[in-house]
């Protein structure tokens, strides 16, 4: 999600994509055949829920600020992406639903000099952990140079920079291949561009019509990605290109929830994108995993 | 459709051949009802499917249509069109409808999906499905679907397939070059499937508008605009329109109109408001036609006394004034006193007229006027009648002096009650001819063909146009013109300059000059004196044209040297528009001043006329607003009226209302309650804009009968101006408002901010 692209990174990483979504949809026609065989469970088992946030209360009530901060503005050059919305704390923008779900919309609307207007929550300094099961139930927006994530950053981003600090992408997704859940972890030579990526193509299907629960389970030298109970990717400290580090044994992470219109990794909406768009939020679970 | 294109066949027979299907394709059925008709989805794989024929529209290249085994998607044939040269003799453009003679059940499926490519880029004006030559209630099409020189798969959507048990209309298509000229066209693998990929956005009527149909009972509107917009597997948003009969639709009261499932709004009863809405397979559909008129406001008596010429409205209460009228044909009429004030007219004076014996049915009176009849309020004639006989028929007839009876126009309205002051309204809706200034009112009793006159006598009172100010020159409001002859009816006086050159067309007069050279623009110039005073804000408004389009100076100035000016460029166009500029005089005011129309910077026609010059009533600004929510902001309190329509738009609320046909002004009314104090001066400001040129009424009345008003009229155009208007009110009351009457013109008015200040 935190990403500076070069046109040519963007190009070798599209590619990348294509390679690995023709491998993924081998790997889930093999894995469809099975999904309602609970004799072949798959993940870790001995799950202990540490936090959730199942977003209940009234509708148009603000979020629980216990547990998450707002981001407010377009950052630096637009979060360092070239995004052209301005995060917003105000109900048009992230609130509950009160039906038991978080709504994030982008709108299309000048505002603060910018032409649209999101949200984007993080738990920084108030739910950080190390380790286990984060999974959301999320359905996401769509549209063309809209960009949702749910996402991960090294607690301690404010004294090492990024990437160094370490960032796991639970899922993102473009708009414009609605069809495609991206999941990623950038690291120091293996950042941006040259994430390490794995993506999953659902037929027939797209993430903006229904909810879907996204997840990963994280251990020492692992992260294991996971949509619907289904593993469709692994990355594990050897995938680092040689000579880089695995910076995921470090220190704790906190999560992150927006929705990002226009920027590097998307491009740019146009004037047939369907807008307002929402990323409504069933729920937000960490467990640990015991051994 | 079928309307434009004449029939003409070319059958694909060959597809009868093929009736191998593959059905293994079909979606699982087990648990349907058995389909009356077939469900077969494929519409074009490598040839015609069973049953489909083509038919070109019948002023269409009609050989543009060809089944081409060369240039395919995959398999072994495609569809293609040879797009003709827009300038082909044989027809401009390619088109047609593929269709089957029996009606396939598409229930099963959610989308029509074709691969395209074109010889080049291309965007075709339309394709869709849903069309036959025997009908098109289900008609549903993409409008500038783009095509570009690479194979691409395309959708379109069916908004409600539940719907679709019994369908021929496979797929249509109507296609010109952009650019004119010839291209070839290729469609393949056209067939319907059942998709989970597109995301159905949002869905209208009426272009998703909020629209209002002031009408009366028996009128009949279809809904139109019908769309849904879907989210397409590309992100993209794509709109398809669609027939109506895909949409539910509801009036919320039935007693006043009711809407058919084709959405045909039929009108019951003028007696109150119903709002039509609509549904698609259960969700709301934006857009929606408010149905119903306003109450039309009983007529006041009307008070000429101070009035300054023989015009609407005339109550016959001058005494300074000469009333032009004949009694002709046997009807004899003079100016008497009221011989019943009573009832609706207690007023001192009023119009005899005795049909005497013997005397010709068309015996009558007529009243020439000074200034022809201002029907900016409404269409609607009022006038007081007092009859020694129940249920005979007054006939009102309207004509310009100068072209006399081709200009007529007339209603026969009967009278209910005898030896009676009553009011009978002629509603003229519909017959006004805008190009005629109509100028001498002709008023007949009895008026039966070959039934000679009885000797009866009868009165008439309060000629008035509803909706108007029914008080005639009292100086109400520091409106009064300071110009003469801005009309230009009076022929050659009162203005000069080389440009000065009056002419007359269908009765009406104005002032028309070319301009041959082009030069400094004070070269060619229109003037009138008039006296200007320094530090007064005036305003000019005048009506304007010219035979293409070109600029003017308009304004006021020293009629001497320095000949210093205050003056604006307005821009002219083949189009008459309607001009109002706001002047203040800051560095000059003597009594030798002008109204001045500089034409001389640009070659070309101007013409001018109805120019009117009057001062503000000066100041305002200052104290705070008289009125509540004038910004909108607050959404749907304290207006009321059915233009009465809150919309949100990036942030900011506005009021808006789109007028679907004409009428009356105030058939279609916003309006707001605030006292009024006779004789205290208001400044009204808003921001108002429309989707097009076109007019309101706006200003401060009556809440509460007789709905004496004063109103000035707005110009609205696509972008958005504020207005300012001042008032001196000619009536007071608690129960009075603030009026913007819209009835009179169809389209758009959006109104914000609006302000009500008392000076």
């Amino acid at each position: 999600m935190l990403r500076t692209l070069s046109r040519k990174q963007i190009k070798k990483e599209m590619k990348k994509n294509i390679v690995e979504s023709i491998a993924v949809i081998c790997a889930c026609l093999c894995l469809l055949g099975c999904t309602n065989d609970e004799s072949t469970p798959v993940g870790a088992q001995n799950l202990n829920l540490v936090f959730e946030d199942e977003f209940n209360g009234e509708a148009g009530a603000t979020i629980n600020t216990d547990n998450w901060n707002f981001e407010i503005g377009n950052g630096q050059n637009g979060w360092g992406n070239n995004e052209l919305q301005y995060y917003t704390n105000r109900p048009e923008n992230v609130a509950l639903d009160g039906e038991g779900n978080m709504v994030i919309t982008a709108i299309r609307e000048q505002f603060q000099g910018f032409p649209f207007t999101s949200a984007r929550i993080t738990t920084k300094d108030k739910v950080e952990q190390q380790y286990g099961r984060f999974e959301a139930r999320i359905k996401m927006p769509g549209g063309r140079g809209v960009w949702p994530a749910f996402w991960m950053l090294g607690s301690d981003i404010d004294e090492i920079p990024w990437p160094t600090v370490g960032e796991i992408d639970i899922t993102e997704l473009r708009g414009q291949e609605p069809n495609i859940t991206i999941g990623s972890v950038h690291g120091p030579g293996y950042s941006g561009g040259n994430a390490i990526s794995g993506s999953y193509v659902i037929e027939n299907d797209r993430f903006d019509a229904d909810f879907h629960e996204y997840a990963i389970e994280w251990t020492e030298d692992t992260i294991e990605y996971y949509l619907d109970g289904i593993r469709f990717n692994i990355i594990t400290k050897d995938d680092v290109p040689q000579g880089a580090e695995w910076v995921f044994n470090e220190r704790p992470f906190f999560m992150i929830l927006n929705i990002a219109v226009g920027g590097n990794f998307v491009g740019f909406p146009v004037d047939s994108t369907p807008l307002p768009q929402t990323m409504v939020v069933d729920y937000v679970r960490i467990y640990s995993i015991e051994d | 459709m079928r309307n434009i294109f004449t029939f003409r066949k070319i059958s694909y027979i060959l597809a009868t051949f093929l009736l191998v299907i593959n059905y293994g394709c079909q979606p699982d059925d087990e648990d349907l009802v058995e389909a009356t008709f077939p469900n077969i989805a494929e519409v074009f794989i490598d040839t015609f499917s069973p049953g489909l024929q083509y038919d070109a529209f019948g002023n269409s290249k009609v050989t543009a249509f060809d089944v081409d085994t060369d240039i395919t998607f995959q398999g072994d044939a495609a569809m293609r069109f040879d797009i003709p040269n827009t300038s082909d003799p044989e027809g401009g453009y390619a088109g047609g409808v593929f269709s089957t003679a029996v009606g396939r059940d598409l229930t099963n499926y959610n989308v029509l999906s074709f691969y395209a490519r074109a010889s080049k880029g291309e965007t075709i004006n339309e394709i869709g499905f849903g069309l036959t030559f025997q009908g098109e209630v289900y008609r549903t099409q993409v409008s500038g679907l783009q095509v570009g020189t690479d194979w691409q798969q395309y959708f379109i959507p069916i908004p409600d397939a539940a719907k679709l048990t019994e369908e021929s209309g496979m797929l249509w298509i109507a296609e010109a070059a952009d650019d004119g000229s010839s291209y070839q066209l290729w469609i393949d693998e056209v067939k319907f499937e059942n998709l989970d990929v597109i995301i159905q956005d949002s869905a209208g009527i009426l272009e998703g508008q909020d629209q209002v149909f002031p009408a009366n009972e028996g009128a009949q509107t279809t809904i139109s605009g019908a769309y849904v917009d879907y989210n397409l597997p590309n992100g993209l948003l794509q709109r398809v329109n669609a027939g109506p009969a895909y949409f539910d639709f509801t009036s919320s009261n039935e007693n006043v109109a009711t809407v058919d499932n084709l959405g045909v709004v039929t009108v019951l009863s003028s007696d109150g408001f119903a709002t039509i809405t609509a549904t698609l397979s259960g969700t709301t559909a934006a857009g929606s036609l408010s149905v119903g008129m306003e109450d039309i406001p009983p007529s006041p008596n009307v008070d000429d006394s101070q009035a300054t010429q023989v015009s609407v409205p005339i109550g016959f209460e001058s005494t300074a004034l000469t009333y032009d009228f004949e009694g002709f044909e046997g009807a004899a009429s003079a100016i008497e006193g009221n011989p019943d004030q009573s009832g609706v007219n207690p007023t001192a004076t009023v119009m005899r007229t005795t049909k005497t014996n013997g005397s010709q049915f068309f015996a009558g009176t007529l009243i020439n006027l000074d200034a022809p009849i201002d029907f900016s309020t409404s269409e609607i004639l009022s006038l007081k009648t007092w009859s020694p006989k129940a249920g005979i028929p007054v006939r009102l007839a309207i004509e310009n002096q100068g072209i006399g009876a081709d200009s007529q126009i007339v209603l026969d309205v009967n009278t209910t009650v005898e030896s009676t002051w009553e009011e009978l309204l002629f509603n003229f809706s519909g017959q006004i001819n805008p190009g005629i200034n109509y100028d001498r009112i002709v008023i007949f009793f009895e008026f039966v063909v070959d039934l000679p006159g009885d000797g009866s006598t009868y009165y008439f009172d309060d000629i008035y146009v509803i909706g108007s100010d029914p008080v005639n020159g009292g100086n109400g409001g520091g409106g009064e013109n300071l110009l003469e002859n801005g009309d230009f009816e009076q022929g050659m006086v009162a203005w000069e300059g080389n440009a000065f050159n009056v002419q007359t067309d269908g009765g009406n007069s104005f002032n028309f000059a070319n301009v041959m050279t082009a030069g400094n623009a004070f070269d060619v110039n229109l003037s009138q004196q008039v006296e200007i005073v320094q530090g007064q804000t005036y305003t000019l408004t005048f009506d304007a044209s010219s035979d293409g389009d070109r600029t003017m100076i308009a304004g006021i100035g020293l009629f001497e040297a320095p000949f210093t000016s205050v003056t604006q460029t307005v821009n002219l166009t083949s189009t008459t528009q309607s001009y109002e500029l706001t002047l203040t005089a800051d560095s000059f005011g003597i009594v030798n001043s002008r109204v001045l129309f500089d034409m001389g910077a640009e070659t070309g026609v101007v013409v001018i006329d109805n120019v009117v010059l009057t001062t503000d009533g000066g100041g305002g600004g200052g104290g705070d607003t008289l009125l509540a929510n004038g910004d909108f902001e607050s959404g749907m309190v304290d207006w009321f009226g059915n233009a009465f329509n809150v919309q949100t738009d990036g942030g900011n609320s506005f009021n808006f209302a789109n007028v679907m046909t004409a009428g009356n002004a105030f058939d279609v009314n916003l309006s707001q309650s605030v006292e009024i104090v006779q004789g205290a001066s208001y400044t009204l400001t808003f921001d108002a804009s429309s989707d097009g040129n076109r007019s309101i009424i706006v200003g401060i009345g009556l809440n509460e009968a007789p709905f004496t008003a004063d109103t000035e009229t707005a110009n609205l155009t696509t972008s958005t101006q504020t207005f300012e208007f001042t008032y001196t009110a000619t009536f007071g009351a608690t129960n009075s408002r603030v009026l913007f009457d819209m009835g009179a013109e169809t389209g758009v008015v959006v109104i914000d901010n609006v302000t009500l200040v008392q000076n």
